[in-house]
């Protein structure tokens, strides 16, 4: 039986999650280097999430064993809507065992395939605070790279509490704790795009213009049917908390299908789909198999405007 | 394996069947049937009516009439004991034609469901011809939605509404075949919860089943659940439906649902 991390504390002090800026390789090496050893030092397991060429100067360093685990986000990172999952699954069994954890984490934004991707990703770091915020104590040190993106470095710093600069860490001025997130704005559907108006008794004529639209661009089989199940399970919530009905749209944009719902509903949480559920809980299962089932979900919510829910699947 | 089918004359019917047929407002029953229930003679099948109110229109067809209040044991045992003495008297089959009324407000609505899925579990391991006729001015649509989800054969002026349908597959297990979504998952767990209520072990094969979403799943984690002992087997459900019961955090040691090929 797996124990939730939002129910276990190794260590008093809460979660950290500290922004550490360098430029190339070295600098790389030097800061994540003197945090891998000082949590080995005080007997601290340490999870490093990094892309493989990063890892690879790391592992010349420090070798993988019980205490070091080394992950490659260059695959994980694709799907941003995971990545709380993954973080939760990578420092689990240090949880459980009592032990204190370290992660080191950085996305592969050299490999960032389109600005919706790159945009999920920052939300991902911001969401990072919220979902640990009551769980286990754990430090998480998201190095970033300013020779590859300099301009990207204020909008990680309005994601993280901290920043590490020249050995000493200090509050991020960006970085609001109650302010809500500046998301980007959705870029507007490419042309020619699909609509489809939808209410209670919809969902199957719902599923044939997705069908429609998918075959089109030679998506079938088990992708097909996960992107049914996806559409169907935002569509229902529309239904049912959205109002009453939507609106779908569909088109493709870079060998990827984009569904768009709208609806007037409101979607209070930010983590809502976010967290794995367990076989007990009510609800809340829809969304994270949306998040689970299709390559990349934006979500964009607000209580004047309803909610927009895009899914992108990448084509074959 | 019997597989579901819309009827648009009762002359389709052949053994084994259990036919949900939906009669009009001014239909009556035993007009309606007259045909079906006269070829018994001609293939040599014992032809037995239930319902109330029936004699002695319906002698003048059947070989017996019964009044489904005034039996002396279930229904389904006096199904049973006429398909027993059919072939003993030397008939082919049994032929029944049930015309459901609506029981009494003191009957839950549960007990339809159960009798028309014993009905039908009859209907296939004895090859007895089951058509069970309502009559649309006595039931309200949805009722007669749920009804039809457990007749895999169908016939009448409505169309047939239901997304799914329950029914007999071989003499171990049952097979559900359409769509389990929002709109349906309630009921679908319901009929679950009624066969794992008779039996410890649900096969059901998946095969036809085309969609089946998180509200299915979870109708079926809750039903595979509510009394101890049991188990659902899902046969041949697709990879989706495979993938997506696991990321739903379903496939624990608790919910005794196991999936197999």
């Amino acid at each position: 039986m797996t124990t939730s991390l939002q129910q276990t504390t190794t260590t008093p002090g809460g979660y950290r999650h500290e922004l550490y800026p360098y430029a190339g390789g070295d600098e790389f090496v030097q800061g994540t280097l003197g945090f891998i050893e000082d949590a080995l030092e005080g007997g601290e397991a340490v999870v490093v999430a990094v892309p493989e060429d990063k890892a690879s100067l790391l592992r010349a360093e420090i070798r993988e064993d019980e205490a070091v685990r080394y992950v490659d986000t260059s695959r994980v990172a694709r799907r941003p809507g995971r990545l709380i999952d993954s973080w939760q699954g990578w420092i689990q069994r240090h949880v459980e065992e009592g032990r204190p954890v370290r992660g080191i984490g950085e996305s592969p934004w050299a490999q960032v395939r389109s600005p919706a991707e790159a945009a999920e990703l920052h939300y991902h770091e911001w969401l990072l605070n919220k979902a640990f915020a009551q769980g286990p104590a754990w430090w998480l040190l998201c190095p970033y790279d300013v020779a590859h993106d300099e301009s990207g470095l204020r909008d990680m710093a309005r994601c993280h509490p901290e920043m590490r600069r020249d050995g000493r860490t200090t509050p991020c001025e960006d970085y609001d704790a109650q302010a809500s997130y500046p998301f980007v704005p959705l870029t507007r559907p490419c042309d020619p795009y699909e609509e489809f108006a939808y209410t209670s008794g919809d969902l199957l004529a719902l599923r044939g213009k997705i069908t429609a639209c998918a075959e089109e661009h030679g998506l079938s089989g088990s992708r097909l049917r996960e992107l049914h199940l996806a559409a169907t399970e935002v569509a229902t919530n529309s239904i049912r908390h959205g109002g009453g009905q939507g609106v779908l749209r569909t088109w493709s944009e870079d060998d990827r299908l984009v569904c768009e719902f709208r609806d007037a509903g409101y979607i209070e949480n930010p983590l809502t789909g976010r967290l794995r559920p367990n076989a007990r809980q009510n609800g809340g299962r829809g969304l994270w198999l949306v998040h689970q089932l299709t390559d990349l979900v934006e979500i964009r919510s607000s209580p004047d405007e309803g909610t927009t829910v895009r899914l992108h699947t990448e084509l074959p | 394996m019997r597989a579901p089918r819309t009827l648009t004359t009762l002359d389709e019917v052949d053994t084994g069947d259990h036919v949900c047929q939906v009669l009009d407002r001014t239909e009556d029953v035993i007009d309606r049937s007259r045909a079906f229930v006269a070829d018994g003679a001609l293939h040599g099948d014992k032809v037995l009516i239930v319902g109330p109110g029936l004699q002695p229109r319906g002698s003048e067809f059947a070989q017996l009439v019964l009044d489904p209040a005034r039996l002396d044991v279930s229904l389904l045992a006096a199904v049973r004991r006429e398909a027993a003495n059919a072939g003993r008297e030397g008939f082919r089959s049994l032929r029944v034609l049930h015309h459901v009324r609506p029981a009494s407000p003191a009957k839950p609505a549960g007990d339809l469901l159960r009798s028309e899925l014993e009905l039908e579990e009859f209907a296939a391991d004895t090859g007895a011809l089951v058509v069970c006729a309502y009559s649309g001015a006595d039931w309200d649509p949805s009722t007669l939605d749920q009804i039809a989800c457990v007749h895999p054969h169908h016939l009448g002026s409505r169309p047939a509404s239901t997304a799914f349908r329950v029914y007999r597959a071989g003499r171990k297990g049952w097979a559900v075949d359409g769509i389990v979504d929002s709109d349906g998952a309630l009921l679908f767990g319901t009929v679950l919860c009624t066969l794992l209520a008779h039996a410890a072990t649900v096969r059901l094969r998946c095969h036809a089943l085309e969609f089946f979403d998180a509200a299915g799943m979870r109708a079926l984690a809750d039903a595979a659940r509510h009394l101890p002992e049991r188990k659902v087997i899902l046969e041949g459900a697709n990879e989706t439906v495979r993938l997506a019961w696991k990321l739903s955090g379903f496939a624990v040691p608790d919910i005794p649902v196991v999936m197999a090929p």
